[in-house]
């Protein structure tokens, strides 16, 4: 329990750190610093990016939608004040951005042009011959871990949005409670509880991979 | 319910849920290697409000509409004082030129009657 507690305590130093160093290259970014913004970019694009392709999958959307975050983090830079972290600040752009395309997506229907799934449902390979992957040696292996990655993903964007968006924030950001209330725009309370029923949803979704962790040997 | 309420139980089930680890093993997809380089270039041909903005910004705007008011308020005080001033000095004129003229009179009452008072002394005034 002390150990955890230290941790958090060194966890805390380290955001705090993280925070300063990221408000001092808003100034820089603000007075016209590029490498500033370069450094801003190169610190986040990873989290941004990601947490977007999460929520939307679809990595053109999200790569678009994420340059989008930082052309907005620039513009603002000159009236940016520092009243809460930047990373929260940040995220909720991501919040806004985000969710305006979910409601685009809602109003608009898309066909897609891209060439129909082959009939494994796997996009990623061709309409051909499928040979054998020779220079792997447990292709079995591999495949049944590719299709429980897209049944996660499947199964977080199965979710609504404020759900999912609060377990990508929890889960691969790392973001506190508050942090995600205050991105969201909602309570504490109202963000475990988003978060409850998120993990209680994907729990039902991801069964049959939850029993397959606990008994390997089940097919 | 009441799990979720106890932050320190939140902790743990965050950890040792299965659901958790699950969502682990699915991470976060990484950027391609030249985001950075595009997003700066947007950002280039985008983000030129930046510097407009950060001229413009809400303090700037506050201390030019401020002082614009300040001025104005000057103005408008430096004037009324100054109507003031040539008012008092209007009346400080018209009541010379009242006695001037009530001396000139009483003068001319005193050459043509020596014996009768003058006005100013006149009580019936």
């Amino acid at each position: 329990m002390k150990n955890r507690a230290q941790d958090d305590d060194l966890a805390r130093g380290v955001a705090n750190d993280s925070d300063a160093q990221d408000k001092a290259l808003m100034i820089q970014i603000a007075k016209g610093d590029e490498a500033a913004l370069r450094t801003l970019i190169e610190k986040h694009q990873g989290a941004v990016y990601g947490t977007i392709a999460k929520m939307l999958g679809d990595p053109v959307e999200a790569q678009d939608l994420a340059q989008q975050v930082f052309v907005r983090v620039y513009r603002a830079a000159g009236s940016y004040r520092a009243t809460a972290q930047f990373k929260t600040w940040m995220f909720t752009i991501v919040r806004n951005l985000v969710f305006n395309e979910h409601r685009r997506r809602s109003r608009a229907t898309f066909v897609s042009l891209s060439q129909p799934e082959n009939e494994s449902g796997n996009p990623g390979s061709s309409g051909g011959i499928d040979l054998p992957d020779t220079a792997n040696k447990m292709p079995d292996e591999n495949i049944l871990r590719e299709e429980m990655l897209r049944k996660v993903d499947d199964a977080i964007l199965a979710l609504p949005e404020q759900q999912r968006l609060a377990i990508v924030l929890r889960r691969y950001d790392e973001f506190s409670y508050e942090q995600i209330a205050e991105i969201l725009k909602t309570s504490v309370p109202a963000t475990k509880s988003l978060l409850f029923r998120a993990r209680e949803t994907l729990r039902i979704a991801l069964q049959h991979y939850l029993d397959m962790e606990d008994d390997p040997s089940r097919p | 319910m009441k799990r979720s309420d106890d932050p320190s139980q939140d902790v743990l089930f965050d950890e040792h849920d299965p659901v958790w680890r699950l969502l682990g093993r699915a991470p976060l997809p990484e950027p391609d290697g030249w985001f950075a380089a595009r997003t700066l270039a947007r950002c280039r041909s985008e983000g030129r409000a930046a510097i407009s903005s950060f001229r413009f910004s809400p303090m700037w705007r506050w201390a030019l509409g401020g002082g614009m008011g300040l001025c104005m308020a000057m103005a408008f005080l430096v004037a009324q004082m100054h109507a003031e001033q040539m008012n008092k000095q209007k009346n400080v004129q018209e009541a010379f030129e009242i006695m001037a003229s009530i001396d000139t009179d009483s003068d001319s009452s005193v050459t043509a009657s020596p014996s009768s008072s003058s006005s100013w002394q006149d009580s019936s005034l």
